[in-house]
C-alpha cells in the first residue's frame, strides 16, 4: 500500500480550544447541566439560582457575562504544560495516542469546579509521602 | 522516567498476533527488578532537578503473562513505594494481564494499590478464541471473561485492550458492544499493525469503526459515556491543535523497557524474546550505553517526505518507534498501514465528535472542554 495524501477534513466543525474559549459563556451553561446529570461537585454559591440546561438548549450569557473582558484562548497548540492531568497512563504494550489535557486552573487563573471526568484513577491514590496529583483541585473536597 | 518491567517470558497463552517472541521460562531475578528500579528513579529525580518538575516515574509490569510472578510483582511495588516515598517521587502503576489468573484478592491488592489494569481482552468468545488460544490451542475467552466483573462502571481501574488483526476484524463492532454490555467503560483497540490486510479486511474495518463510532455516541446519549481511545485521542488532538511534544512516547529518553535478563530497550513492545541486540540501550548494571541510546534517540520521528503537507499530519500517531520498527525495520518510517489507520480514525472520531457537539450533548461537552470552562462566566 502507498501512502497517499489525505483525503480527510483539516477541519471539522466542532471546535478547537481557541474557538470553544471564545463562546465558553454559552457553552459552559451546557456543562454545569452535564455535571448535575452525573451528581458532580459544583460548588453550591455557584450554581444555586443559575438557570441552566441540559436539553440541548443553550441559555444567553447573562449582562454580567457580557461585561467581562473576552477571554484569552489558551495557549494549547504546540506547547506542553509544565503539568498535565486527565491522561490515561499508556498501558504496557499499547501504542500511546491519547494527549494529555491543560490543566484549566492556569489557563483560566480561576479555580476549577467541575472534577475533571478525565482523571484516571491512577492518579487519584496519594502514594504515601508523595506529591498529590496532578488533578485539577477541586475546591468542594 | 517510565519503567516497565518484562517480569517473565513466559506466558500460559499462545496469542496469534503476540509480539513478545519465544515463550520460554526465563524469568526477572528480585536482583534486576531492584537495580532497574533503582535506576528509574535516580534518573526520575536527575530530570526533576534539571527540569524543575515534579519526579514522576510510571512502574509497569508485562510479559509474557505478568501475572506469573506474582509475587516479584508485589515485592518490586511494595519496594518502589517504599523508596519513592523517601525519594518524594509521585508513582503511576500499571500492569497489563491477559486475566486468566487474575482472582478476587489479587485484583483486589491491585485496586488497593492503585494499578490501572490493562485487560488483554478481544470482546466476545467469537473474536477472542479467533486467535488467543491456550498453550494447548484451545480457546481462552472463559477463563478471561470472568474476571472482568472486577472491572465493571466508570469509576473502574481497568481497560479493555482488543488487538485488531484481519484474521478477527470481522467481529470487532460486534465485540464493542459487547464488553460495553458487560459494563465496561475503557476500551483501547490495538491494532496490529504488522499484519497482511487486503483490501477487503480493510473495509471491514472502516465500517467496524463506523459502527463503533455509533455506540460510543450512543452511550454519551445514555448518560453513560465509554472511553474508547481512538475517539477519545482523536478529538482530544483536534481540541489541544494537535499532538504536542509531551503526548509522545519517551522511547528510550524518558522511557526504558527492561527484559527479564536486565536488558534496557527504548519500549517494552521491542523487547520481544530479548533477542534484538541492535536495540538494546543499557543494562541494569551499567546503565545506559550511550552510543546506543544516542543512535536510538536521534533515530526518532517521522522521516516520510509524503507525510510533510499533509493536513492532518498533526493529529497522526505517526512517531511511534516501536510499530515503525516492526513493520518496516526503520524507526523513523511509517508504515501505509498506519497512514490509512490514522484517516480512518481521525474520520470517525470527528464525525462522532460532530454529531455530538451539534447535539450540545453535555456529557460529551464536559468530557472534552470541561478543562477550559470556568465556571463563574456560565451565569
Amino acid at each position: 500500500m502507498k501512502v497517499r495524501k489525505s483525503d480527510t477534513a483539516a477541519n471539522p466543525s466542532y471546535p478547537d480550544a481557541k474557538d470553544f474559549v471564545k463562546n465558553r459563556g454559552v457553552l459552559g451553561a451546557a456543562m454545569l447541566g452535564a455535571g448535575m446529570m452525573l451528581g458532580g461537585c459544583e460548588e453550591p454559591r455557584r450554581t444555586t439560582g443559575v438557570p441552566m440546561r441540559t436539553g440541548g438548549v443553550i441559555a444567553a450569557p447573562s449582562e454580567k457575562e457580557a461585561e467581562k473582558p473576552t477571554p484569552q484562548p489558551p495557549k494549547t497548540s504546540g506547547k506542553c504544560s509544565e503539568e498535565t492531568s486527565g491522561e490515561t497512563p499508556r498501558l504496557p504494550g499499547q501504542v500511546k495516542a491519547e494527549p494529555k489535557v491543560d490543566p484549566p486552573a492556569r489557563l483560566l487563573g480561576e479555580p476549577m469546579v467541575v472534577p475533571n471526568p478525565d482523571s484516571p484513577k491512577p492518579d487519584s491514590p496519594r502514594v504515601p509521602g508523595g506529591v498529590p496529583s496532578v488533578a485539577p483541585p477541586n475546591p468542594e473536597h | 522516567m517510565d519503567v516497565t518491567l518484562c517480569l517473565t517470558h513466559a506466558c500460559n497463552l499462545r496469542c496469534g498476533y503476540c509480539y513478545a517472541g519465544r515463550k520460554f521460562s526465563r524469568r526477572m531475578s528480585w536482583d534486576t527488578a531492584r537495580r532497574a528500579l533503582d535506576f528509574a528513579f535516580a534518573r526520575t529525580l536527575e530530570t526533576a532537578a534539571k527540569t524543575s518538575r515534579e519526579p514522576v516515574c510510571q512502574l509497569g509490569f508485562f510479559g509474557g503473562e505478568p501475572l506469573l510472578e506474582w509475587d516479584l510483582l508485589r515485592k518490586s511495588t511494595e519496594y518502589a513505594l517504599e523508596a519513592t516515598a523517601r525519594l518524594g517521587i509521585r508513582l503511576k502503576r500499571t500492569v497489563t494481564t491477559n486475566l486468566t489468573l487474575l482472582d478476587e484478592p489479587r485484583a483486589d491488592w491491585l485496586r488497593d494499590h492503585g494499578f490501572h489494569v490493562g485487560l488483554s481482552i478481544d470482546g466476545n468468545a467469537t473474536m477472542h478464541d479467533t486467535l488467543r488460544r491456550t498453550s494447548r490451542g484451545g480457546p481462552s475467552h472463559a477463563a478471561c471473561a470472568g474476571a472482568l466483573r472486577f472491572f465493571r462502571g466508570p469509576d473502574a481501574n481497568g481497560e479493555a485492550i482488543i488487538v485488531l488483526d484481519p484474521r478477527n476484524i470481522h467481529h470487532l463492532a460486534d465485540s464493542v458492544g459487547w464488553l460495553i454490555g458487560e459494563g465496561i467503560r475503557r476500551i483501547s483497540l490495538n491494532p496490529n499493525f504488522t499484519a497482511g490486510w487486503s483490501v477487503e479486511t480493510l473495509e471491514i474495518w472502516s465500517e467496524a469503526y463506523h459502527r463503533i463510532g455509533d455506540l460510543y455516541a450512543e452511550t454519551f446519549r445514555s448518560g453513560d459515556p465509554v472511553r474508547i481511545n481512538l475517539f477519545d485521542g482523536k478529538i482530544r488532538a483536534r481540541i489541544n491543535g494537535g499532538y504536542r511534544p509531551c503526548d509522545h512516547c519517551g522511547f528510550g529518553e524518558s522511557e526504558i523497557a527492561v527484559s527479564a535478563a536486565g536488558f534496557f530497550y527504548p519500549c517494552e513492545r521491542l523487547v520481544g524474546d530479548d533477542t534484538l541486540v541492535d536495540l538494546r540501550i543499557g543494562d541494569v548494571k551499567s546503565g545506559f550505553h550511550a552510543d546506543a541510546r544516542q543512535r536510538i534517540l536521534s533515530s526518532r520521528g517521522n522521516q516520510v517526505s509524503e507525510c510533510g503537507d499533509c493536513p492532518v499530519r498533526s493529529r497522526c500517531v505517526n512517531w511511534c518507534g516501536c510499530v515503525n520498527y516492526a513493520s518496516t525495520g526503520f524507526i523513523n518510517q511509517v508504515p501505509a498501514i498506519v497512514c490509512h489507520h490514522e484517516k480512518l480514525s481521525i474520520h470517525a472520531a470527528d464525525r462522532i465528535a460532530e454529531l455530538l457537539f451539534a447535539e450540545r450533548n453535555p456529557l460529551f461537552l464536559q468530557r472534552f472542554y470541561g478543562h477550559l470552562i470556568d465556571h463563574s462566566s456560565v451565569r
